[in-house]
């Protein structure tokens, strides 16, 4: 009679904070594999080359829209331009070619992420450089109206766009003077005008009360979290034009208990998350949830502490239309590796190419 | 715009439609002159109920422009202009001056039988770049329930649009409603809302009389549109959808259909086999894999005391992906562990095949009593 042992499953992922011993289910590494539905399986596939990058530098936003003539686009940032990526359909294999937009002068460049915000069936984009654009899906890239600059940061909240820690340029127009605490607000449902006047609802404020500067902003239910390097301010809508937004502080401290890796903050649907100096953390709006507390906090800090570069994290949901996967994905520069956190099985594992580290990671359309 | 010597006047328009027929007003005529002399208006002759209190003769001196007050008397009707004008020189030259507008007295046509029938243009979301300059065709109707006919005289439509006055002349039976296309042009810059449309909207007007009737109607209707300012350009069918990455020096998408993997995979784990009583022991590694392709399994074990020992197994499936059958199989590797510590490492080479565990285990037993997996 055959013996047969009971086989431990489903998977606990990374546990490196305790001895993997203590827990039959965890491994002490676990490269390039995904526990995803209660299995251990083969990440996918990363050799399907799409295109070389347009102009050799790094692409650093990407993402899809959908404009106001029904028409689908995608487009892709680097330090230089912005891009529109077209298929060219040769099944089974996709090819891409990258056009450039008629676009003017763009300003002093930056080599900071984009943040991007698809709203208005547009897509503003802003990373310190030159302007805040917007993208419409003619072809063009557009200034937004009167804007003063660049933020680092966008949202939207109750038909105002929100930027914040705004590289605002100065009267000679030459330089740029930056204002990391400083939140602005565009005028209601019109989010190419800036300027504060008596006849619009545009406004700014400062969070002074802390010592750091902005690092994020991300939005839950109707709340606009501001994220800084030791804390996090919440925004609200008033309803009043004259003051539409309140802002309070949520969570002060002095050593990094808020978004201190300032492009490691995503969110998806009500919870985001980001890493604080001492955890990774998830907020669904009322319990801060430590993402690595007994798990893989210690592996994920050694990578974070070779970093070259900004850490990056993405909330990902699908990977396409029959392959969902609603996780955290963390990527290092300079260990090249990629922390991924599976929000149903509440595990990590990670994964790495040899070309290098994965960035500007986007459910976007090929065709 | 009367040509004198190389000389070119511009006359403004002056209109009077708008304004209650029994009403006095003034409005102004505008010259402008591009004479490198003075331009010297000597005088003015009027016909129907209007006149001017302007000072003649008037002076307008090269660059200027020289105004006219035009005075229309509490009374309807039409009327005209002529100027007579000095001009380098040349003296007694009659000026047949082409106003912009029609110097009519009218009445409103809504206190009256006859009025129109108007509509606005919704065009939704519509390129409007793309129609610049393009014309489009308007339905106009209009009513006359008056006992003689009505007869359109004047057709004004606003800055920014155009249109021929073919309709001068058009005449509408007593009774009967008359169905006309207005043509006219689209104008190539549009005022955009909050939402970025465009929009626009323009007055549309109409001067008619009815039967021999010297009182004046006037009918005024309203263009508008709303649409899209801009063409859509390298546009995309939202058909697929994947999830994008860049990574060296391109871009590349996860493929899910394919779980072969292009980099090595592995999986690490240190176990502590301090058991008493056992000096050796047959460690087992158990595991279960779906059924989802052709993969090579490479699984090591190093203990504390330096043995290392390694198997490969190729599972040799070839069951595609996603097959709804796919199967639980059970392997079994015993590898000898003579050590205290011991890690365990199981490597999938890259590109060797797609792996899906479900279970994973490492068991041992004492020496000879080896088991035959299930």
């Amino acid at each position: 009679m055959n013996k047969r042992y009971m086989v431990p499953g489903p998977f606990h992922g990374i546990v490196s904070d305790l001895p993997s011993a203590s827990d039959r289910q965890a491994f002490d590494d676990c490269l390039n594999l995904l526990c995803r539905k209660g299995r251990l399986i083969s990440r996918p596939n990363l050799n399907n080359n799409i295109s070389l990058s347009p102009d050799g530098t790094p692409i650093l936003g990407l993402r899809s829209f959908q404009d106001a003539n029904g028409h689908y686009h995608t487009c892709a940032m680097t330090a230089t331009q912005v891009y529109d990526l077209v298929t060219h359909i040769l099944p089974p294999h996709f090819t891409w070619s990258i056009e450039t937009n008629t676009v003017g002068s763009l300003g002093t460049r930056t080599n900071l992420p984009y943040s991007i915000l698809n709203v208005n069936n547009r897509l503003y984009v802003a990373n310190a450089s030159g302007f805040l654009f917007y993208i419409e899906g003619s072809g063009t890239l557009n200034i937004s109206g009167d804007t003063p600059g660049s933020p680092l940061f966008l949202t939207s909240n109750a038909s105002h766009l929100i930027g914040a820690a705004w590289y605002e340029i100065t009267a000679s127009g030459n330089n740029k003077n930056f204002y990391g605490n400083k939140v602005r607000w565009s005028d209601v449902g019109n989010f190419d005008s800036w300027a504060i006047s008596a006849s619009s609802t545009a406004g700014v404020a400062y969070i002074q009360e802390t010592p750091d500067t902005i690092t994020g902003l991300t939005n839950l239910n109707t709340y606009t979290y501001i994220t800084r390097s030791n804390g996090f301010s919440v925004m609200y809508p008033t309803g009043v034009s004259t003051k539409p937004f309140m802002i309070e502080p949520l969570s002060v401290s002095l050593e990094g208990a808020g978004n201190y890796y300032p492009y490691s903050l995503d969110s998806n649907g009500n919870y985001f998350c980001c890493i604080a100096q001492h955890e990774i953390l998830m907020f669904d709006g009322t319990n801060w949830n430590p993402l690595g507390f007994k798990k893989a906090k210690s592996s994920i800090f050694k990578d974070i502490n070779l970093a070259t570069g900004p850490i990056s994290g993405k909330c990902i949901t699908t990977f396409n239309e029959t392959f969902d996967f609603e996780s955290y994905w963390l990527t290092i520069p300079g260990p090249n590796v990629t922390w991924i956190y599976g929000v149903e099985e509440g595990n990590w594992t990670r994964i790495n190419s040899s070309l290098g580290a994965l960035t500007s990671l986007a459910h976007v359309y090929l065709r | 715009m009367p040509v004198f010597y190389g000389v070119v006047l511009v006359t403004s328009a002056v209109d009077f439609s708008k304004n209650p027929a029994t009403q006095s007003q003034s409005l102004n005529l505008y010259i402008d002159s591009s004479a490198t002399s003075n331009v010297v208006v000597t005088a003015a002759v009027f016909t129907g109920p209007f006149s001017t209190s302007t000072p003649l003769p008037l002076s307008i001196a090269p660059g200027n422009i020289g105004t006219i007050s035009i005075d229309k008397s509490a009374t309807t009707g039409a009327g005209s202009l002529q100027l007579t004008a000095t001009v380098n020189g040349v003296a007694g030259l009659q000026i047949p001056v082409q106003l912009g507008a029609p110097m009519i007295a009218v009445v409103p046509a809504d206190t009256q039988a006859c009025y129109l029938v108007t509509s606005a243009i919704q065009m939704g979301l519509v390129n409007i770049s793309a129609l610049s300059g393009g014309t489009f065709s308007q339905t106009w109707t209009l009513v006359n329930n008056s006992a003689s006919s009505l007869t359109i005289d004047v057709v004004n439509i606003s800055n920014g649009w155009a249109t021929s006055d073919m309709y001068i002349g058009y005449s509408v039976a007593p009774g009967q409603t008359g169905t006309f296309n207005m043509t006219c042009q689209f104008p190539s810059v549009g005022f955009q809302d909050g939402s970025g449309n465009s929009i626009n909207s323009q007055v549309f007007n109409l001067i008619g009389h009815v039967g021999s009737s010297s009182s004046y109607l006037s009918f005024t209707g309203y263009l508008t549109y709303k649409g899209i300012l801009f063409v859509s350009a390298n546009n995309l069918t939202g058909t697929e959808k994947r999830l994008v990455t860049y990574v060296g020096t391109n871009l590349n998408f996860f493929d899910s259909d394919t779980l072969s993997c292009e980099e090595p995979q592995s999986i690490t784990r240190q176990f502590d086999f301090e058991l008493p009583g056992f000096e050796t022991h047959i460690g087992r590694f158990y595991t279960r894999l779906e059924n989802v392709g052709n993969v090579s399994i490479q699984v090591g074990l190093t203990t504390s005391n330096g043995d290392n020992r390694s198997a490969t197994r190729n599972i040799g499936t070839t069951v595609p992906w996603k097959v709804a059958s796919s199967k639980l199989q059970g392997f079994l590797w015993d590898l000898e562990a003579n050590g205290e510590l011991s890690v365990l490492t199981i490597n999938i080479p890259a590109n060797s095949g797609p792996l899906s565990l479900t279970m994973f285990g490492f068991h041992f037993v004492e020496r000879g009593e080896i088991y035959e997996g299930s």
